[in-house]
């Protein structure tokens, strides 16, 4: 998300005088389903009011993922365990093959692997929006998510996102590919959209 | 009858509608314990005076999107319910309302020390050049932060991340905030914020939405009541007078 516009383009004024929009009435503004001086109404006071202005964008988000074909996302607390498993045995499956041998220097070790996006990944790359990875903690969290989904890649201790990593929104879920490349112990990170 | 429309207990028995609560407070929590206890919340609010939030469902819109906002309407709550938790250290909140709002933006909100300064220049809180800032910023920048570990570093030799992301078509004013420099950004935002003010209703919001929230044209769209392709086009007539105003002010692309 656009970090200068997110912040300034957000509401700030607080309506302190006149109540909140209707929840139900934000959910038929999302719909398209609320029309004439109702929903000129609701709009001057959501143009106004940071919180309704923030309920009716996070439902927009909501929504649209809900329409898509997207299957329903798997509980957090179930995804450690046995989906953690089925997802790396599957994208061993599906992206295994798929690893390049370039600058070889060990005979299994690779250095450079692409795979799925997923989550786990997700969220180490979202931690925060640094090109140069400072944090010990997150490099190490990065080598070992890496290992669990059964990756041996050669050592590494610095990161370097090449591009900076925004989470892409999409009424279908785009398929994203981390490419990693490492050298001199440095794992240069790019992810790209699935073809 | 209206109470009829929905059977509280039945919702919130359905694993279907508890996922969907669980993959919002995800979406909204990046922390595994903010997750759980946003999760707890809801649920505690939703059961509340004997289901009276669900209750309140008149059919109006679909249950679903119903159910969307009220649950991001508790996650507002929530959140304000955790940062009214959290403090802002004395050493930081005796140097003034621009300190908290460093504190604020760099602690909880994780933007750097460096975007601080541009946002309190925007909102006229801290008016002193850049380098009296970094003197000023350091008892800030010694202050505890549990919230975000890596909050000392200023990273001032990392390259901004907007300058060469290549994600900016679709959305022209953020691409052009990234080229600039400190002061001409803050003159810009300044500008964009006063120009968007000054809009109809209808045109703020699709602003707000496809180029603050960087919603879809076509979701923005059903929001205000146009087609898409009409939000295009008045999205289009926008710039043209977005651009025009920066122009006056001598903005251009570097
Ligand atoms: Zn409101």
């Amino acid at each position: 998300m656009g970090k200068w516009l997110h912040k300034t383009l957000k509401p700030t004024d607080s309506v302190e005088s006149e109540p909140h929009a209707d929840i139900e009435n934000l959910a038929r503004l999302v719909e398209g389903s609320i029309e004439g001086d109702e929903r000129k109404r609701l709009l001057r006071h959501i143009n106004r009011c940071s919180r309704c202005y923030e309920i009716l964008q996070e439902t927009m988000q909501d929504v649209p993922a809900e329409t898509s074909d997207k299957p329903a996302p798997i509980p957090w607390y179930q995804k450690k365990s046995v989906y953690a498993l089925a997802a790396s045995m599957l994208l061993i499956f599906f992206f295994g093959a798929q690893l390049v041998y370039k600058f070889q220097t060990a005979p299994s070790l690779a250095a450079t692997a692409k795979l799925a996006l997923d989550q786990e990944l997700k969220d180490i790359l979202l931690e925060d929006s640094r090109l140069q990875w400072q944090n010990v903690k997150r490099i190490k969290r990065l080598l070992s998510v890496l290992q669990k989904k059964g990756y041996r890649l050669k050592s590494f201790d610095r990161v370097v996102l090449t591009r900076p990593y925004y989470q892409v929104k999409s009424l279908f879920g785009p398929q994203e590919i981390l490419h990693i490349r490492i050298e001199d112990n440095v794992a240069y990170l790019e992810v790209k959209a699935a073809k | 009858m209206v109470g009829n429309l929905i059977e509280p207990e039945k919702i919130l028995a359905s694993k279907e509608i508890l996922e969907k609560i669980e993959a919002v407070c995800k979406r909204h929590f990046s922390n595994e314990n903010d997750q759980n206890e946003s999760y707890v919340f809801i649920l505690d609010c939703l059961k509340a005076d004997n289901f009276k939030r669900l209750r309140a469902y008149k059919g109006k819109s679909k249950l679903t999107t119903y159910l969307y906002s009220l649950i991001n309407s508790l996650i507002v709550d929530f959140r304000r319910k955790i940062y009214g938790r959290r403090r802002i250290p004395a050493g930081v909140a005796k140097l003034g309302p621009w300190a908290e709002a460093v504190y604020r933006l760099v602690c909880w909100q994780k933007f750097s020390f460096d975007d601080a300064y541009d946002f309190l220049q925007v909102e006229g809180l801290f008016e002193e050049p850049y380098e009296r800032y970094l003197e000023k910023i350091v008892p800030i920048r010694e202050a505890p932060c549990r919230e975000n570990p890596s909050y000392e570093a200023l990273n001032e030799d990392v390259a901004n991340p907007m300058e060469n992301a290549n994600r900016f078509d679709a959305n022209p004013l953020e691409a052009l905030l990234g080229k600039l420099d400190h002061q001409r950004r803050i003159k810009a935002l300044t500008i964009i914020k006063a120009t968007t003010t000054k809009l109809s209703e209808e045109d703020q919001l699709l602003i707000r939405l496809v180029y603050g929230s960087e919603q879809s044209v076509k979701a923005a769209a059903t929001v205000i009541g146009l087609s898409a392709s009409s939000a295009r086009r008045r999205l289009k007539r926008l710039l043209i007078r977005f651009r025009e105003q920066l122009l006056a002010e001598g903005i251009r692309e570097a």
